[in-house]
Parts: C-alpha cells; sequence; structure tokens
C-alpha cells in the first residue's frame, strides 16, 4: 500500500514542470475570471482539447521511436476532406467514410514510414516534404470549397455522446487506453522505447528497428484519421486548410509533457498533461479576452521551459555526456 | 535503394505535371499584340476568392486580354511572385494584397518600372496605384454595427446588450478595417451595447472554440456575436448548437449571429432562419469591375478614379427573397463550384 503511494510520487514527479505550469495558469485564471472554474467551462475545456489530444497520442508513438512528423496537420485537413467528398459528394455511406478516413491516415503513416525507415530520409525533412505535398494536393482537390452538409452519422464521432460523454472526449479516453497499454504492456510498446533511446543497441540486440519506425507511422496516421474525424464532425466542414499549425501545438504539448526530443523517454500522460496546458491557455485568453499574441508568447516560453527541463533530466541521468 | 529513389522521383514529377498544369493561362495569341497583365492572387481557399477570380478571369476571357496568374498564400510568396511577374512584359500589374502595408514594396518596384498597379479587395498603404477596387471594409464593419444593434433592438426592447466580435485573422487588412469599423460605429453610436469580448479565429475551429468558451462564460447574457467573415460563421452557429443554446429568431434568449461575405453555406442558414444575417458583399462585381476599369485604362486609354467601392448589403431572413437583394445578386448562387 505504502510502495503504491510511493510509486504514485514518484509518478507524480515525472510531470512537475507541467503539473505547475498548470496549476500556475489554473490559478492565474480563475482569479481573474470567474468563468473559469465552471462545469461548463471544463467541459468545453476538455472538449476542445480533443482534436489536438487525439493528434498528439499518435505523434508521441513516432517520437518515442526518436523521429519526428511535421505533416500531421496535412494528414488531418487531408483525409477530412476526401472522406467528406466521398461522402456528400460521391454517397458513400457514411461508416464506409468513417473507415476510409481512418484508412487513409494510415496509408499516408504508412507512406512516411516508409520514406523515413526504408530509404533512410531525416524524418524532420521528409515529413516537412509530406507536409507540403499533402496541404497542395487537398487544395487542388477541393478546389478552395468548404465541403459542407456532413450526414449526422459522419459527424458523429465529433458531435454525438453516449451515456451524456460527449463522443470526442470517450473517443480521445478509449485511444488513450490503446496506446497506453500498447506502450506499457506489449512487446511492441517496450521495443518503441528501447529503439527511441538507443538505435544501434536496439538493432544490435535483434530488434526490427525499421518495422518499428513504420509501425509507429503508421499509429500515428490512423490517429491522424480520428482527429480529423473528431475535427469535421465538431466544426461541421472540411476544409483543405483546416488543422493549420496542429502538428506544432501538438509537438509543443508532447515536449513539455516531458517527452524527450530524441526519443525514448516521455509518456502518454505526460502528453496528455501538456496538451490540457495548451488549451487551458487558449481557453484562458478567451475568458479575460487575452489577445492572442500574448498566448503565443506564453506558448512559446512553455515550450522553452519544457525544453529546459528534458536538458536538465538527460544531465541527471547520464552526467558523463 | 537507389532504384526506390528514382521511383519517388518519378512519381513525384509526374504528380507535379498534373498538379500545377492549370496554374498559368496558356493561351499565347500569335499575330495582333494582346494586352497581358499579371496577376498576383491568393490562394482560393475559400469560396469567396473563388468567386472573385472567376469573374475577373471570365471577363478578361470576353475581353481577350491574356493573363499571366501568380498565386500565393502569404506576403513572402507574394513579393517574390512579384518579382518574377515584373522580368516579364505585363501591361499591368493587378494585386490582391494580403496587407496593406507589405504590399508597398511591390507597388513600387512596379512603378520604377513604370508597371501600372490596379488593387483589388484590399488596398496598399503606398506607392502609386492607379487604382483600387473593393467593398469599403469600414463602412462595412459600420453597417454590420448598425445593423446587430438594431437587432439587438428587435431582442431587448432597447439598444442596450452584450456583443462579442469573432475578428478573423487581423493580419488581413480587410479584417482588421471592419473590425475597426464595427467598433467604431458601436461604440459611438450605440454606447449601451458593450462589446464584451473580441478575439481572433484564423480557422473554423478557432471560431468554435472561442464562440463556445464566451457561450459558457457568458451564458444567455451573450446577445450576439459579429462574425467578420463567413468562413467562421457556420463555426459561430456549430457552437451554439453544441452548447444547446438553439433558440429561434424572436425568441428573448436568441444570440443573434451577423456575418459578412454572404457564403453558401450562410446564405442557406439565412433562409432557413437560423442565422440572422450577413453583410454580402459582391465577389463577382469586385472582379469584374477590375477587369471593367482596367480595360478603360489600358485599352481605351481613359483616365480612371483611384478608388471604386463597390456596395455591400445586408441580407436577412427577412429581405432574402425582395428584389432589392435579387437585383444586388447573391454571388454565392451565381458562381460555379
Amino acid at each position: 500500500m505504502n510502495l503504491r503511494i510511493k510509486n504514485w510520487g514518484i509518478q507524480l514527479r515525472k510531470y512537475y514542470v507541467v503539473i505547475f505550469l498548470i496549476i500556475l495558469a489554473g490559478v492565474f485564471f480563475s482569479l481573474n475570471s470567474e468563468g473559469f472554474l465552471t462545469w461548463k467551462n471544463w467541459q468545453n475545456l476538455i472538449l476542445q482539447s480533443t482534436t489536438v489530444a487525439i493528434a498528439a497520442t499518435g505523434l508521441t508513438f513516432v517520437m518515442l521511436a526518436g523521429n519526428f512528423d511535421l505533416s500531421g496537420g496535412a494528414i488531418v485537413a487531408f483525409v477530412g476532406v476526401i472522406g467528406a467528398d466521398l461522402v456528400v459528394n460521391q454517397g458513400i455511406h457514411p461508416l464506409l467514410g468513417i473507415l476510409v478516413t481512418l484508412l487513409l491516415g494510415g496509408g499516408l503513416g504508412a507512406i512516411n514510414g516508409w520514406l523515413v525507415s526504408r530509404l533512410g530520409l531525416a524524418s524532420f525533412i521528409t515529413t516537412l516534404a509530406t507536409m507540403t505535398i499533402l496541404r497542395g494536393v487537398a487544395l487542388n482537390y477541393t478546389g478552395g470549397i468548404t465541403i459542407s452538409g456532413l450526414p449526422s452519422l459522419f459527424r458523429i464521432l465529433g458531435t454525438g455522446s453516449l451515456w451524456g460523454v460527449p463522443m470526442p472526449v470517450l473517443l480521445t479516453l478509449v485511444l488513450y487506453l490503446i496506446g497506453q497499454l500498447l506502450l506499457s504492456k506489449t512487446v511492441l510498446g517496450y521495443h518503441i522505447y528501447v529503439v527511441g533511446g538507443d538505435q544501434k543497441a536496439a538493432h544490435l540486440s535483434g530488434i526490427e528497428v525499421k518495422k518499428i519506425h513504420l509501425i509507429t507511422y503508421i499509429i500515428a496516421g490512423v490517429m491522424y484519421g480520428a482527429a480529423a474525424l473528431v475535427l469535421t464532425g465538431r466544426v461541421g466542414v472540411a476544409m483543405s486548410t483546416s488543422a493549420t499549425g496542429l502538428e506544432m501545438t501538438a509537438m509543443s504539448a508532447i515536449v513539455i509533457g516531458g517527452c524527450s526530443l530524441y526519443g525514448g523517454r516521455g509518456s502518454l500522460v505526460g502528453t496528455y498533461l501538456g496538451v490540457l496546458l495548451m488549451t487551458l491557455l487558449e481557453n484562458g485568453a478567451n475568458l479575460l479576452n487575452l489577445s492572442s499574441y500574448w498566448i503565443q508568447l506564453f506558448e512559446g516560453s512553455f515550450i522553452l521551459i519544457g525544453l529546459l527541463s528534458d536538458k536538465a533530466r538527460v544531465k541527471k541521468t547520464y552526467p558523463i555526456r | 535503394m537507389k532504384k526506390s529513389m528514382l521511383f519517388v522521383l518519378l512519381i513525384a514529377i509526374s504528380l507535379g505535371g498534373c498538379f500545377f498544369r492549370d496554374s498559368v493561362n496558356e493561351e499565347s495569341g500569335v499575330g495582333e499584340k494582346k494586352v497581358v497583365i499579371g496577376l498576383l492572387a491568393s490562394e482560393t481557399s475559400n469560396e469567396f476568392m473563388l468567386a472573385m477570380q472567376q469573374a475577373f478571369l471570365s471577363r478578361v476571357e470576353e475581353l481577350e486580354i491574356e493573363v499571366v496568374i501568380k498565386v500565393s498564400s502569404n506576403v513572402e510568396t507574394q513579393l517574390n511572385q512579384a518579382n518574377v511577374l515584373m522580368t516579364q512584359e505585363i501591361d499591368a500589374l493587378v494585386i490582391w494584397p494580403f496587407d496593406g502595408d507589405a504590399v508597398v514594396s511591390i507597388v513600387e518596384t512596379a512603378n520604377e518600372k513604370q508597371i501600372p498597379v490596379f488593387t483589388y479587395d484590399t488596398y496598399a498603404n503606398g506607392g502609386d496605384v492607379v487604382s483600387m477596387i473593393s467593398t469599403d471594409n469600414f463602412s462595412l464593419g459600420s453597417t454590420a454595427a448598425r445593423a446587430l444593434a438594431d437587432m439587438v433592438y428587435e431582442k431587448n426592447g432597447e439598444y442596450k446588450g452584450n456583443v462579442a466580435i469573432v475578428c478573423g485573422s487581423l493580419t488581413l487588412t480587410s479584417h482588421l478595417e471592419r473590425v475597426n469599423g464595427f467598433k467604431k460605429t458601436m461604440s459611438e453610436e450605440y454606447p449601451n451595447i458593450r462589446i464584451v469580448a473580441s478575439q481572433q479565429a484564423k480557422s473554423p475551429e478557432k471560431a468554435l472554440n472561442v464562440a463556445a468558451d464566451w457561450l459558457g462564460l457568458y451564458g444567455s447574457d451573450l446577445d450576439g456575436i459579429y462574425s467578420v467573415s463567413d468562413y467562421l460563421t457556420m463555426a459561430v452557429l456549430q457552437a451554439i448548437e453544441a452548447m444547446e443554446q438553439t433558440e429561434p429568431i424572436g425568441s428573448p434568449h436568441h444570440i443573434i449571429i451577423l456575418g459578412t461575405d454572404a457564403f453558401p453555406d450562410v446564405v442557406t442558414s439565412i433562409r432557413d432562419k437560423k442565422i440572422d444575417g450577413t453583410v454580402a458583399q459582391n465577389a463577382t462585381e469586385i472582379g469584374a469591375e477590375v477587369v471593367r476599369v482596367l480595360y478603360e485604362y489600358l485599352v481605351n486609354g481613359h483616365a480612371v478614379e483611384p478608388i471604386y467601392y463597390v456596395p455591400c448589403m445586408l441580407i436577412t431572413p427577412f429581405n432574402i427573397n425582395s428584389d432589392e437583394v435579387q437585383e444586388y445578386g447573391i454571388w454565392s448562387e451565381a458562381y460555379q463550384k
């Protein structure tokens, strides 16, 4: 019993930076706006965090394995546009549309993974390239038209609810649990950490490094598909320009949540706390009517704090480096 | 390894071939000398831009003027493309400026090369521009403020209440002007209508979140929301629906939504009485007017005015079928997808 409590303490200590920042922001906002600590506002806040949270869950896998993925926002926009177009203009069944959106996300993730793992291209630049390509293709595909009139079944992951819980929240929770199980209870999860920690050592101990990289990108792709469904569902339209900058928000959240930029260290709990912090800032700004320039400044500083604490931790763990 | 690299390269090139084809108008007339104009347009990332460019291009085609189009998505690429355009032989330069200040350097370069410059939708804050064709965005903001004030009056029985503004992107001069016009008119003419919040929203998702946060905070104390562009207006409607605060127009807890531009979805929602109104700009008229002014100046050699304002008009569920609105024209029901 005592051991378990102690264990929790250790768990919490891993996230002290992000928890500290959340509390700091929370106290500031609740002192300055009476609307902040209300049930309604927190419902809003959690709901608003879902798109980023789902995308960040996927991206965490990629980053744990030691890679980057800048194409998240572009994939979300691209598959959202294709899925919506198939349902609205080509008349396929909404449920099939949902399936296609998820699979297409996975497929695009696989292309990223293939380029990075099989061709050995640098992940940062490769996904920058796929991001640019996908945005361009999406723009050409729609010709700038907003796709609207989505049937409610296609929007179910964004607007539906089950047992009084909004679908996006439920989906985020389910995906989080699946992700957590994968990472902490399976060989795959163990391998992802090992590959991210030290690729050479992983290779020497017989882990198929390339395969692990590929799998993490596919997981991320499917998650982007899910994020696209939540986003288009909530907003009710699909646009080639949607989710611009999503990858950056997600990456910032992940870094603030204690995930190492070099891979091998981090967790989904940290990621979600990071996402919560980012959403909290936006929400607080809306309530206090702060200029969004201020929020950018805070977000930037928080990323720096996250990076610094990561660096401090690396020094502590490997003092010789 | 090398083979697969080659494969990727091949795919990339062939894909590129498919997508870039339509970006340049290739009709090069042999024989008589045609008028050639360079067009610096924005990416057609929304219907308004699309309708405006469509009207422009179809008029240009009728008059057999040749156009070289360069499309960009931000200030920097626009600047680069301007330089590329000006190395070619063009008789005039038509610009859709992202930013009134940033475009000045383009205008000045064109002035040096003695290429006449026209802008549409937004003005340049410097340099010599022959003519600017646009909606008067500041007065559009004023029109919106008066319209929203009247709607608040309908609802509350007095010019008193709380409203909020979804500001769009304040780096776009057109959005900034509308916000300024709205704020000025509202505070000067209706001192009892408070603007309780105004936030930027560059995407519908952001507009949805902002509006939901306001509704959570103010509840039904919020009387209305003005959206500075209609690509955000639908998201405001979604927020009200998601927060379960939908009340029919005329009910005491109804939250007024007023948009700008008259996008297709918004026009449909106005017909369905879900949105209270939109201050329409005439996208097709702006596009056609640019060509008319160009033709007057370049071909007929007449003097033209420095500014042409294309009027805007308030469209509500109550006047949408009126002769007045039909005469003004609803661009979103006229352009081709």
